[in-house]
């Protein structure tokens, strides 16, 4: 049985239409009209116990809204999901006591009273066991390091801390099932690098399946193992992060510093290239090319042709890039495969 | 049960922690208290001049307001703070957090806060009902002392069942807050007054539809005799109880059903 | 001249966004209105019914002031405490540091602005609904110079209080504990339900240093053709001396403040 199971999952809202001007503005008093928005359409996967799992896509594309379905907080208008074998929606009480849940910016947490006292009574919340819960409070510490500010008040921490005590309390009673809901926005390179390592422990010593969404590309980079990808509410990819870095990671960069002022970099098109920036300042020529259309050899011996090259380098795809492309063009690569 | 003691433990923490703070913890308390000397000097001021205010005299009018007072303290000290701010946390979506925890979300959002300002309107009532007791020469027989009790109870849930009822209009309209406000201060204030001084049709909304009156015109004027102490004395508080846990039901009903029509709009 | 014209017109406008806010005003001060009404016709059937005469004023006097009261919380009522204070929190008062006219000034017509509005719209229906329903007393308008005059000092006091207890935002957090203590001084002291006619001795005489019963006492009584001369003068001497003392407090309190923020960055 797996951990999350979603079969045709649908969320569709209806909003009412606003008519502009005054006219309008009667017309809607008298005569309400509602247009329905399909937020998620047709959704179906299996999250095994245990995955950690990045589930992506653009802002507006319906990722929030299918995983507040996955959690309980919205009803879906057609399909199944179970998780943990319940459906959400209908046991939010039980299904509660088997998920965590961080939701970036907000907290879970008692706002008034110190961090440790709202995990004391988190713990009896959940009715954790006392060698349980001292054995996560140990390991939390350990790596999270907590304990410089279990003593202060959670309204006075700062963001950072805030989000290190809303893992630790989304993780205390070990749930099978975590949803992280952008985990590490707004947080430095510090903090970021210890919760990826504080998740991938959990992981390995308690089998918990992490789902987790995210703009930061290192996140998924360093923790997922299968990228779910949805854009305008239907699953675009779903696949192991390496087979989405062969398929559609065929977009390189080259960079080349040159020496001398060059009026324009137009050329480059008549080589089908589209995308390339100059910057005067630094004296780079960026350019961003397919590597099934154009060779970088070419490129570079056209550019030393026309300036004096002083240095260049080619980058593979960035995560970032390769997921832009499939926002902005998810058709393309199907049809390069085709070809 | 469980999770009352889990309750109790949260207050225990916090007024631990709030009374870490003195200065502004004895300054809300005492702020507090201001509304009411106000209020009650404003009743003194005007029985120095009317004898009477339809039959009830300073005190009698004083214990009124008293049982108003003290029910709504009671009441806010848990439901005050979640309710008011329901229209912000719905509108945000930050109702979320409440909808993934191994409670009832109306519960979870009662445990997450107390109202301790509220403590100050409870020491004035308290005082203002040991001054009514000497002022009135009250005997607090049994069957007086337990009668005030179950009123105080009903009035207490009546107080929470309009709370709860009015802020949860929050799932279905956007200002809510305004609402919940009309209802708990507007036209809550009709009761600082003997009902008896209304119009036929505003005493009958105030027991019927909006039953303020439970609170503290009928046990009051039962209590100083206003109307025969018949068989009614002894039925009243029953009743009054009654009412209030069945209203206090289905305000929390009313408030469920909100909660499954939230559609999480905040992003 | 221009320039405070415009922000007046900008408050009228924004005014019509607050169109929910200021019904659900309106519909609260109705409500006060109505149980006032049924109070003071209670209070005085009681009198009378105990033969206890009521020299200072008739019951259709009461009802008078009652809807003058709430018209006179319409035009002096503002939400400015709220406004600065939410201003001070999140910093956006050092706009008033870069701008050509003040801070004060800037609110001061902003709050003429959206009184203007608020003449238009809740007044008249007050008004209208004063005179059907509660059949108030006719008024010597020969009284109406003085009233304005007394009005206007009532506004600016209100105006002036409210701006200090905002600008003390800057030096403490729960500004609500100020606000408060602020309201009910006025709901005890300026006469907005209760009349000063009523206060015993004592009372009165604290009362008359004080400056709330400027803001609705003094001109209701002009009003209703209690004020005598004698009365007026030193109500009006009162008026400039409260104003002068208050200004100069604000404009302290706003330098106190500049110099704070460009001291500690706010």
């Amino acid at each position: 049985m797996s951990a999350i199971r979603v079969r045709n999952l649908s969320k569709s809202f209806k909003r009412p239409i606003r008519t502009s001007g005054l006219r309008g503005a009667i017309q809607d008093l008298l005569h309400r009209r509602y247009e329905e928005k399909k937020a998620v359409d047709d959704l179906s996967f299996d999250i095994p116990q245990g995955e950690i799992v990045g589930y992506l896509g653009p802002n507006g594309a319906g990722k929030s809204t299918s995983i507040k379905m996955l959690v309980g907080i919205l009803v879906p208008t057609s399909g199944d999901v179970t998780i943990n074998g319940l459906v959400p929606y209908r046991n939010r009480a039980a299904t509660a006591r088997g998920i965590g849940v961080v939701f970036g910016q907000r907290s879970q947490l008692w706002w008034d009273i110190p961090v440790s006292e709202t995990f004391q009574l988190m713990k009896y919340m959940y009715k954790i066991p006392d060698n349980r819960y001292k054995r996560n409070i140990e390991l939390f510490a350990d790596v999270l390091g907590i304990q410089e500010f279990m003593h202060v008040a959670v309204r006075q921490l700062s963001l950072g801390q805030r989000m290190r005590a809303d893992l630790c309390a989304a993780l205390l009673h070990n749930p099978s099932i975590v949803f992280l809901d952008e985990p590490t926005i707004g947080l430095d390179v510090v903090v970021k690098k210890k919760i990826r390592e504080f998740l991938l422990e959990v992981n390995a010593e308690y089998k918990t399946t992490i789902l987790l969404t995210t703009h930061d590309m290192q996140d998924v980079e360093k923790l997922c193992s299968r990228i779910i990808l949805i854009n305008n509410g239907t699953k675009a990819f779903d696949g192991p992060l390496e087979r989405m870095k062969t398929e559609f990671g065929a977009g390189e960069t080259l960079s080349v510093q040159v020496e001398g002022a060059v009026e324009n970099w137009d050329g480059l098109r008549l080589l089908g290239v589209g995308d390339y920036r100059y910057d005067p300042e630094s004296s780079t020529l960026t350019v961003r090319y397919d590597k099934r259309e154009s060779n970088p050899a070419q490129l570079l011996s056209w550019i030393m042709g026309r300036a004096s090259v002083v240095d260049f380098t080619v980058k593979p795809p960035e995560v970032e890039d390769i997921i832009r492309a499939m926002y902005t063009n998810p058709a393309r690569p199907v049809l390069q495969e085709v070809l | 049960m469980h999770t009352v003691k889990l309750y109790g433990r949260f207050l225990i923490v916090y007024m631990r922690s709030q009374l870490e703070y003195r200065f502004s913890f004895f300054g809300d308390v005492f702020v507090n208290m201001l509304t009411f000397v106000s209020l009650y000097l404003g009743f003194w001021v005007l029985f120095q001049t009317f004898p009477s205010m339809d039959g009830w005299g300073f005190w009698e009018v004083l214990f009124l307001n008293n049982l108003n007072l003290m029910t709504y303290a009671t009441c806010s000290m848990f439901l005050w703070g979640p309710m008011i701010q329901l229209e912000n946390t719905v509108r945000t979506g930050e109702f979320d957090n409440f909808l993934v925890r191994p409670y009832p979300p109306l519960l979870i959002l009662v445990f997450r806060q107390f109202g301790h300002t509220f403590i100050g309107h409870l020491i004035v009532s308290s005082c203002v009902l040991a001054l009514c007791t000497y002022q009135l020469s009250i005997q607090w027989t049994v069957g007086n002392a337990l009668f005030l009790l179950f009123c105080l109870i009903g009035g207490i849930l009546i107080q929470g069942a309009i709370m709860i009822a009015a802020a949860s209009s929050a799932f279905w309209v956007i200002r809510s807050k305004a609402v919940l406000e009309m209802s708990i201060y507007t036209v809550r204030s009709f009761i600082n007054y003997p009902i008896s001084i209304y119009v036929q049709s505003i005493q009958l909304l105030l027991t019927f539809l909006i039953p303020y009156a439970i609170v503290n015109y009928y046990p009051a004027s039962l209590f100083f005799g206003k109307e025969e102490r018949s068989a009614l004395f002894y039925f009243f508080p029953v009743i009054s109880v009654a009412v209030g846990a069945l209203l206090f039901l289905l305000a929390c009903k009313i408030f469920s059903r909100g909660v499954a029509r939230y559609d999480s709009s905040g992003s | 001249m221009r320039l405070y014209c415009q922000i007046m017109l900008n408050a009228v406008q924004s005014g019509t966004t607050y169109r929910f806010h200021t019904f659900i005003t309106t519909a609260n001060r109705l409500v006060a209105l109505l149980v006032q009404f049924f109070l003071w016709t209670a209070l005085y059937a009681g009198a009378s019914a105990l033969s206890v005469p009521i020299t200072q004023v008739s019951l259709d006097e009461m009802i008078t002031y009652a809807v003058f009261s709430t018209m006179i919380s319409m035009i002096v009522a503002n939400e400015n405490i709220e406004t600065l204070s939410q201003k001070i929190q999140t910093g956006n008062i050092v706009t008033y540091l870069i701008r050509p006219i003040g801070l004060f000034r800037s609110l001061l017509f902003e709050t003429l602005g959206t009184k203007a509005f608020a003449a238009l719209f809740e007044i008249i229906p007050i008004l209208v609904v004063g005179y059907l329903f509660f059949s108030p007393a006719e008024l010597p308008l020969s009284h109406l110079l003085r009233f304005l005059i007394a009005l206007f000092n009532g506004f600016m006091v209100y105006f002036l209080l409210t701006f200090l207890v905002g600008m003390s935002s800057f030096w403490y957090l729960r500004i609500f504990h100020l606000s408060f203590v602020l309201t009910h001084l006025i709901n005890f002291f300026s006469g907005i339900v209760i009349p000063i006619w009523f206060f015993p001795k004592a009372l009165y005489a604290v009362t008359s240093w004080l400056p709330f019963d400027l803001i609705y006492y003094h001109p209701l009584a002009i009003l209703l053709g209690k004020a005598d001369e004698s009365q007026n003068l030193f109500a009006f001497a009162k008026g400039a001396a409260w104003i002068a003392v208050l200004a100069a407090a604000s404009a302290i309190a706003w330098m106190a403040a500049k110099r704070k923020v460009v001291v500690q960055g706010g």
